[in-house]
């Protein structure tokens, strides 16, 4: 016994110890790797590589389109063609909506996840509906409730205020991004590369509108609801923590047609047009109506007008 | 790509018209007693059902000017329309039957599906009961 102790130092007791705590350790540090190894998308080489959407030459945007395009038609099964639409010169896009006039019916809501793509579980919509009571304080948000049920909408007691992104033209949500994967286009639009993000959501604390969405899980969109027509700043599917934020439809509205929410607004509140044509549409209306942006104090700036008008 | 046509349109059955209209509840208020196929202008002159808006302007001035402006009513089309076949826009009776006016091309959609930790607190459920009991 006694010789055991001089020569080796070490008992039975100290190595059943010892053996306990390298276990241990080899167990929590498989526990901590384990996200690595379950990840369902472990991402390719030329994925982890990709440069900066604007670093990108066009050879380089063609084979990236490609190879998201197969991946598309891999996992949904649907095929699709990603476009990389221009911004139009002489165009900067403003909105303009008729609070008077808003039913607060949500078309605007579902067609903008059915065109952009957005998860269905969970849930991501881009646009928020608030409903405030006429009487009383009037616009007030801090009364507002965005979750009011279906069959409380089209009250005439209440005003409807859709808030959705508000393409700032200072926007608070760039100046935060410390990779710089979200900018402001020429025509005004503040877009994201989702392959660029890192998913820090320092923008969606800066943003003042809460317009921005977080994909806390991996986006489910049903296959058959896909939309095809897909563009690489705009609605391509995202991955799971990215951010992503209403971009006025960039793939339609730079092609010339409307946004989808104009599309399916079935009053007639939402307007869309050329800030800088003087015969649009939103010109007009802004010359001519009451009209108001929200949380002008903050100084962002917004392209989306809010009119009070019969 | 063709742009989707789209369709909102009252066709009148004759014999079945329920009038619905506020206290504007005679015929020849808006119908020209003299010519069936007009609208009548406050001068007595006709107006064509291709003018209809300046009937409805008589007593709606302040959405006329809005219509106007662009704030009322629906667009569909281009917001670049070089010509004006890419844009379609709509006049009072398209969207409102003349005879019961109030719109009724109103679909209502479901809120969001929240967490279980974003449901709305039974503070707002109070307030919406007291808000039916009154209304």
């Amino acid at each position: 016994m006694d010789k055991d102790q001089q020569h080796g130092d070490l008992n039975r007791r100290d190595f059943i110890t010892g053996m306990a705590v390298t276990l241990a350790a080899v167990g929590a540090g498989a526990a901590a790797l384990s996200p690595l190894t379950n990840a369902e998308e472990i991402p390719s080489v030329d994925a982890f590589l990709q440069e900066h959407y604007k670093r990108l030459t066009a050879e380089d945007k063609k084979k990236i389109f490609a190879r998201l395009e197969k991946k598309i038609e891999k996992t949904y099964g649907v095929r699709t063609t990603i476009k990389d639409p221009k911004p139009l010169d002489d165009v900067v896009y403003g909105y303009t909506l008729n609070i008077g006039r808003c039913i607060g019916c949500r078309k605007c809501v579902y067609a903008c996840m059915k065109e952009n793509n957005t998860s269905r579980n969970p849930q991501i919509q881009y646009i928020r509906v608030l409903r405030m009571k006429k009487e009383g304080r009037g616009i007030d948000l801090e009364s507002a409730d965005h979750d009011y049920p279906q069959n409380e909408a089209g009250d005439e007691n209440y005003y409807y205020m859709p808030v959705q992104c508000q393409q700032c033209e200072n926007p608070p949500c760039v100046k935060v991004c410390p990779v710089n994967a979200t900018w402001k286009e020429k025509d005004g639009i503040v877009v994201i590369d989702y392959n660029w993000c890192i998913g820090c959501r320092y923008c969606e604390a800066a943003c003042p509108y809460h317009a921005r969405r977080f994909n806390f899980a991996k986006p489910q969109v049903p296959s058959r609801e896909l939309n095809p027509d897909m563009a690489y700043l705009s609605n391509r599917p995202r991955y799971l923590g990215v951010m992503e934020k209403c971009t006025f439809c960039l793939h339609r509205t730079r092609v010339g047609r409307y946004p989808a929410c104009v599309e399916a607004c079935p009053t007639g509140a939402r307007k869309f047009g050329n800030l800088k044509d003087p015969e649009s549409e939103v010109r007009k209306i802004i010359e001519n109506e009451r009209v108001y942006v929200l949380k002008e104090e903050l100084g962002t700036v917004p392209k989306f007008y809010y009119v009070f008008a019969k | 790509m063709p742009l989707p046509f789209f369709r909102r349109r009252f066709i009148p059955r004759y014999g079945v018209i329920k009038l619905n209209h506020g206290a504007n509840d005679r015929c020849y208020n808006c119908h020209l007693i003299q010519d069936r196929n007009k609208y009548a202008a406050n001068d007595g002159s006709g107006i064509m059902h291709e003018n209809v808006e300046k009937m409805c302007a008589r007593c709606h001035g302040l959405i006329y000017k809005d219509w106007r402006n662009g704030t009322h009513g629906v667009r569909r089309g281009k917001w670049s329309a070089q010509t004006v076949f890419e844009r379609q826009t709509f006049d009072c009776t398209e969207c409102h039957d003349p005879h019961s006016p109030r719109f009724q091309f109103k679909t209502y959609a479901s809120p969001p599906v929240w967490p279980d930790k974003y449901i709305r607190s039974t503070i707002i459920v109070t307030d919406h009961e007291s808000v039916s009991e009154s209304s």
